[in-house]
């Protein structure tokens, strides 16, 4: 029997997609307005503690938030090509900024070769390659519990959840991340220096 | 015009006792007399010439020692040097960066001019070092330590041992780093770097030999990561960090922005108690080189350096790592200690000098004429306590390097007061302080009616020194 994990009774385009996405990233651009106001605090500790607490939630908006948005999508009828453009939404915004950040500096060519390939912006790519996986995989287990039909584990979410681990094994965990950050050193080299 | 004294060289000045200045006084006295009686013992004496011990460690900040005032770090070791030696309060890195700052050291040239422009550019086998000049007056010469430039070790000329390591493309690891001993690769597991390389160290001091020895011996030491030995690892767990900037009390404020691939300090706090750890390993370190002269006899007549190779931003500038031309990253420690050929030990000199000095200055104490290909100049006259006109500014160049650490080509003109910074290729806008009025360079100038005072005198000087650099490309 094929699985019937399409998705529940698709709501408006607003409320299957904008809405979910679109709360994730303005959260996440007003976490970092607020963190970059933080500095003017003059107490130390206050300051500290306002940090450090807001970095948390910055990492967590950025890094994770598919793992609520993309249920949220899911059972509000989005396809699968929304789905994904929904959780990528808030990560491509980290990685634009990074973008932005670097071409201070260096060439935009420049700016996106190291937005594209160094580790922290791989890791949160690849990470949302398997969380997308691991929300799919839970969505489906909440609508069996709820009555729905087919399997919970398939091939696409199960690979997507692998292939996740192990990017961001051979990225950040084999020799410390040394050895991947040492290739893409040599990459960029080759190709700016 | 007046040398700058800040804060922490005032401290310097408070910490540098009476018993030591007496102390210093006798030794001046001694060596006087037996530069007088005993000329082999004198500078550059043409019968029994100086033995050099060239300690550098990496990353090692200025102001991270006891006599600097630290609140609670262990030095005694460097403390002694300074104590009984001549440190430098003015002390700067041409370019802030490991390979290029280690290759102006051996050669005396600027990064423009020894080719090691960053991390990633490989040394010339070209380059003349100082070891290889020091060699050619008779000296017994070893590199025992961390080289760190691309590419496989290179033939150093001129060096009668040579230990050094290319794990991780020669960045090394405190712990099992295996090492190229002369040209053999050998496992060390079970080893503590810096005292693997101290061990050597002392091996090449006790070598018997009629002729004097130089030995340079560069540490990995206290360079990320922040991996101390076993037994100093809590060493400062529970003392407060009053002292750093805000920035540094926000436990992954190296993980923000660009600081996340340059500074990679999770939780900041612990991590900068474990680099002072490791500031304390190597002043262990230094420790057993002198104990070891010293039992040798022959500490009076060997003139140990200690120096680092670039200083080390904490949170300064809410910055972790080095690179930026603020004044936390340009500043180096620099002590010279030389009972038999010093002038007045125990004295700080507030003369601007630089990493490129060093190869002159060794050369100028052997009794070596000074290479012309040299950028720098022997700090010699500063040692036996002349009043020169030594240096008013000095050229801060830093060059492309690997994106994720964000700082810009730059140009930067540093004077007794002021320092002055120009971005290249990049957007971001030029800056001035004052640093007799603001050491840690949170007040830009740029704009205000004092630094329209001022610029008109700074720029074209940066740009004499932009000039020269080309002409000499």
């Amino acid at each position: 029997m094929q699985p019937d994990m399409s998705g529940d009774k698709r709501k408006s385009l607003n409320k299957r997609l904008i809405l979910p996405a679109g709360i994730a990233l303005i959260v996440w651009l007003a976490l970092n307005f607020f963190y970059d106001q933080l500095i003017h605090i003059e107490s130390v500790k206050l300051y500290a503690f306002l940090a450090d607490m807001t970095w948390v939630l910055l990492v967590i908006s950025v890094g994770f938030s598919t793992l609520i948005i993309y249920p949220i999508m899911y059972f509000r009828g989005a396809s699968f090509g929304e789905r994904l453009l929904g959780s990528f939404l808030t990560p491509l915004g980290w990685c634009f900024k990074e973008v932005l950040r670097v071409n201070v500096s260096f060439t935009l060519a420049e700016a996106t070769f190291f937005t594209l390939f160094t580790s922290v912006s791989l890791m949160l790519i690849f990470g949302q390659v398997g969380l997308i996986g691991l929300s799919e995989l839970l969505y489906r287990w909440v609508k069996k519990r709820k009555g729905g039909i087919g399997k919970i584990l398939t091939a696409g979410p199960a690979i997507s959840v692998l292939v996740s681990l192990v990017t961001v094994y051979f990225i950040a965990l084999y020799d410390g991340g040394y050895s991947f950050h040492l290739t893409v050193k040599m990459l960029y080299r080759a190709l700016f220096l | 015009m007046k040398p700058v004294a800040t804060k922490k060289e005032k401290q310097l000045h408070a910490a540098l006792s009476r018993r030591d200045v007496l102390k210093g006084a006798g030794y001046a006295a001694a060596a006087g007399m037996m530069s007088g009686l005993l000329p082999g013992l004198s500078f550059a004496g043409k019968e029994k010439k100086p033995n050099i011990v060239f300690i550098l460690s990496d990353d090692h900040r200025w102001d991270h020692f006891g006599v600097m005032g630290h609140p609670w770090i262990q030095t005694p070791n460097l403390d002694r040097l300074a104590n009984e030696g001549v440190m430098f309060s003015n002390a700067f890195c041409t370019t802030a960066l490991c390979s290029p700052s280690r290759a102006s050291f051996i050669s005396g040239q600027y990064a423009h001019k020894h080719g090691v422009i960053n991390n990633l550019a490989q040394w010339d086998e070209q380059n003349v070092t100082v070891l290889e000049l020091l060699k050619q007056r008779g000296y017994r010469t070893g590199f025992i330590g961390k080289w760190h430039m691309p590419g496989p070790l290179p033939e150093l000329r001129g060096v009668d041992q040579f230990i050094s390591f290319t794990h991780k493309t020669g960045q090394g690891s405190h712990f099992d780093c295996p090492l190229v001993i002369d040209g053999v690769e050998t496992e060390r597991k079970g080893k503590y770097l810096a005292e693997d390389l101290t061990d050597f160290a002392l091996d090449f001091i006790r070598k018997e030999n009629d002729d004097p020895f130089c030995l340079y011996l560069a540490h990995k030491a206290p360079h990320y990561p922040f991996n101390p030995p076993p037994e100093l690892e809590d060493l400062y767990k529970d003392k407060p960090i009053d002292h750093l900037p805000k920035s540094a009390h926000h436990r992954f404020a190296g993980m923000v922005n660009g600081e996340v691939y340059g500074g990679v300090l999770w939780n900041v706090e612990a991590k900068y108690k474990k680099y002072c750890s490791l500031i304390t390993s190597v002043d262990q370190q230094v420790g057993r080189v002198m104990d070891e002269l010293e039992r040798l006899g022959v500490a009076d007549n060997t003139i140990v350096i200690y120096s680092t190779d670039n200083g080390y931003l904490m949170g300064d500038k809410g910055h972790f790592d080095k690179r930026w031309a603020h004044e936390r990253a340009l500043r180096i420690p620099f002590i010279v200690r030389y009972p038999a050929g010093l002038k007045n030990p125990g004295r700080i000199s507030e003369e601007m000098i630089l990493n490129v000095d060093l190869a002159p200055t060794l050369l100028a104490m052997a009794g070596a004429p000074a290479s012309s290909e040299m950028d720098g100049k022997s700090i010699k006259p500063l040692l036996l306590n002349k009043t020169v006109a030594f240096r008013e500014s000095f050229h801060y160049e830093f060059f492309k390097d690997f994106p994720p650490y964000t700082v810009p080509e730059t140009d930067a003109v540093r004077t007794r007061r002021h320092l002055y910074i120009e971005f290249n290729n990049s957007r971001r806008k030029a800056e001035l302080y004052d640093i007799t009025k603001d050491p840690e360079n949170l007040h830009d100038l740029m704009g205000t009616p004092e630094g329209q005072k001022v610029l008109p005198g700074l720029k074209p000087l940066l740009d004499d020194y932009r000039r020269a650099r080309k002409n000499a490309a």
